[in-house]
């Protein structure tokens, strides 16, 4: 179903009518123009008892995610020491959008990035953010509630988990081989760490644009879906090296890190998850091109994503890999 | 005939471009209005450009697979054969043949053994430049749809 907002608005009325079980008329509904994998809706209703809603539906696998487990992952956690928005519904019936979608609360604050023009508020934005990276990586998945989850035995055993994940999404959407990224592929598979610290909770996706600020706090995370319980480097190399560009460039971010975290950035294996988010973020953009060109998702944005997105990233993998130390 | 694809092209740019964008009111309309009036112009030409480029990118892998083998030795991989058919089909085929043989260059390389952390097949097969220049050569046909990469800044 192609996005058309009037259409929208009904169809988002008609959901809530029926999960509510009342009459709800949806009086305000704007689209999130950022994100990519999921069709972002921010809707108000008439109902005084309801706070604003966000729809995040999905888009016919673009980026090769799903929602229930990022749904799961904020049942958990919700109320817990990680902030993040009320989980409320959670729906695979395509009568009402077309494909699966969840709804969570709005969190009350800024998810945008507008300081980032600002040099001296971003600094102190990235902190605040940071700090809070650290304290998601301080606690043991028993600690946040994820039990259920499936907890790996060791960040080996977690870190080839999320190989065969982003290798089966590039094998199941690429179009015709890229060598250096099947080369990079290997190497990832035969260089795996051994485990020196215990499994956490990664965001996998940390930005600016995926926490909602206010009054300078961080009141919530948002956007759980390359989430994953294992090694917490991922999370640090993806903000140092991808993201985090958005702030500045990597080692200043990285020295911030440091502060933060319990355990030692640096050496082969922060250079083995440097490899390994390029590769990532390579293997999530290649899926967009397949969706666009059976039409489950009439976004142009999509080709962008698969076409330069992906290339970038392969090249960026290339390029890490023979980045060696003097 | 006149007008020509690309003058058709060239008009629906300019309509969108001066017209329809302005008067749109969304950020979500107007990202996909951009987005179209980019892609547009990457299909100036495009029907001339493919072919050519798929050609050279051909060659290209050619090279570095006959550079490959020559360094497998015994263990050199299967070339693929020559394309039946012409046009722009038989071209894509190749081109997908060829990248399969490379990356089972690459992974026949792997299996020769003695890696190190820092050590890589194609360098040591000697076709790590031409891979590159084909994922640089990739990037610049698609412009100037996405996002450019200018390569690594530390």
């Amino acid at each position: 179903m192609p996005y058309q907002p009037e259409a929208r608005k009904e169809h988002a009325a008609a959901f809530l009518t029926h999960a509510l079980g009342k009459p709800v008329r949806v009086e305000a509904l704007s689209r999130l123009a950022s994100g990519q994998s999921r069709e972002t809706l921010v809707v108000r209703t008439d109902q005084p008892d309801q706070p604003e809603l966000v729809f995040r539906i999905e888009q016919g696998g673009v980026l090769g995610t799903s929602s229930e487990p990022e749904f799961r992952l904020l049942q958990a956690l919700h109320g817990g020491p990680v902030p993040v928005p009320r989980p409320r519904w959670l729906e695979d019936d395509p009568q009402w959008f077309g494909y699966p979608f969840m709804v969570t609360e709005r969190v009350e604050g800024d998810g945008g990035f507008g300081y980032l023009a600002s040099p001296g508020e971003a600094q102190a934005i990235l902190r605040t953010y940071i700090a809070s990276i650290g304290e998601m990586h301080r606690h043991s998945p028993e600690e946040l509630g994820l039990h259920a989850l499936g907890i790996p035995a060791d960040t080996r055993e977690s870190t080839l988990q999320q190989l065969d994940l982003w290798v089966d999404r590039y094998e199941r959407y690429r179009y015709v081989r890229e060598p250096l990224l099947d080369e990079a592929i290997a190497w990832l598979r035969r260089n795996v760490p051994e485990p020196k610290r215990p499994v956490r909770l990664n965001h996998g996706d940390l930005s600016a644009g995926n926490f909602i600020l206010h009054e300078g706090r961080i009141v919530a995370h948002v956007d759980w879906e390359w989430s994953n319980l294992g090694d917490p480097m991922e999370d640090v190399a993806f903000f140092a090296y991808i993201k985090g560009r958005m702030f500045g460039p990597p080692e200043p971010i990285l020295d911030l890190l440091r502060e933060v975290e319990e355990f030692e950035i640096g050496g082969e294996e922060l250079r083995y998850w440097e490899v390994f988010n390029y590769m990532k973020a390579a293997c999530a953009n290649i899926a967009t091109l397949k969706v666009f060109n059976e039409g489950r998702n009439h976004g142009l944005n999509m080709v962008a994503i698969g076409t330069g997105g992906f290339l970038g990233f392969t090249r960026r993998t290339a390029e890490a890999l023979r980045n060696r130390p003097a | 005939m006149r007008p020509t694809s690309d003058e058709l092209i060239v008009g629906m740019r300019n309509v969108l471009e001066d017209v329809l964008i302005p008067e749109l009111e969304s950020d979500w309309a107007r990202a996909m209005g951009t987005q179209m009036a980019l892609m547009l112009q990457h299909l100036e030409g495009r029907a001339e450009r493919e072919p050519v480029f798929l050609a050279e990118e051909n060659a290209r892998l050619e090279t570095a697979l006959a550079d490959a083998n020559a360094a497998l030795g015994e263990d050199a991989v299967a070339v693929p054969e020559p394309p039946v058919g012409e046009g722009l089909q038989a071209l894509r085929d190749r081109n997908a043949a060829l990248r399969e043989a490379v990356s089972a260059a690459i992974d026949a390389a792997w299996a020769q053994g003695g890696y190190g952390f820092d050590d890589l097949p194609a360098d040591r097969l000697g076709i790590t430049e031409a891979l590159m220049e084909t994922l640089a050569s990739q990037a610049a046909f698609w412009q100037p749809i996405g996002f450019s990469y200018p390569g690594r800044r530390r």
